[in-house]
């Protein structure tokens, strides 16, 4: 488990990187052996709003690397970065935009 | 019979996960049926319906030609269409085509990347739904020299 984050503004738009450790494995669902464990929902607000709703499933690589952006930021801001994977594990992480 | 029955419990399983994660109705939790397909268009029918799909320059799909490395493909999705509702990418050659799916926020960017898992050399496809429920597609074959469909 682990979130790294580099996330920056510039012009009012935030530019969000994110890796996530997570195995992502598809397991028997995808043909190999073992359960499916994998992210199936991340989320990232900005206090109450909403900037990135993702559903990726067992075929997004493992520890996924993840990029979008948003506008409405400015420096300080603080958004906060929530998954939960098929077994009901998850984790929540805030981050400061630089 | 014995693999359509366990299919089904993964499927009540990964509904149920769905609904305790997701606040509000999704995509994915609408639809969790899709995830369980081994077609690119059946998977593409659970959550678009059988709407007309227009192959046009709205949906962006950038990919490599070629990835040595199956496991780990970069893949940037976009549109230039405004209020765009949702993408969803779609790998034909996986055993599980329906790869990841976003839902666009009011005021973030229509672009997303990430990187995903692809079996073999197979064509990606990229759906995008308008605002007005009008869904636009983009493919890309990508060549694989080693497949990472595994763990």
């Amino acid at each position: 488990m682990g979130i790294k984050a580099i996330a920056k503004v510039r012009n009012g738009v935030a530019d969000v990187k994110l890796l996530v450790k997570h195995p992502m494995a598809s397991g028997k669902l995808g043909g190999g052996k073992g359960e499916p464990k994998f992210i199936n929902h991340l989320t990232v607000k900005l206090g109450s709003r909403l900037v990135y709703d993702m559903y990726p499933t067992s075929a997004v690589s493992k520890n996924p690397y993840i990029r979008f952006g948003f506008k409405g930021a400015k420096k300080g801001d603080v958004i906060t970065v929530e998954w939960k994977d098929n077994t009901g594990a998850g984790e929540k992480k805030d981050i400061k935009l630089k | 019979m014995k693999r359509r029955n366990f299919l089904g419990l993964g499927f009540t399983t990964l509904a149920v996960t769905a609904l305790q994660t997701v606040g509000s109705a999704s995509i994915m939790s609408e639809h969790p049926k899709a995830f369980l397909e081994t077609s690119s268009d059946e998977a593409i029918k659970d959550i678009y319906g059988s709407n007309a799909i227009s192959k046009d320059d709205k949906a962006v799909l950038k990919l490599p030609d070629i990835a040595e490395n199956g496991s780990a493909v970069p893949v940037t999705v976009s549109t230039s269409l405004e209020n765009a509702k949702t993408m969803t990418i779609f790998i034909d050659g996986n055993p599980r085509p329906l790869a990841v799916s976003w839902e666009l926020q009011e005021g973030s960017m229509a672009k997303f990347s990430t990187r995903i898992k692809m079996r073999k050399t197979t064509n990606v496809r990229l759906i995008v739904e308008d605002a007005n429920g009008k869904l636009h597609e983009a493919v890309k074959q990508v060549k694989v020299t080693v497949g990472g469909c595994g763990g």
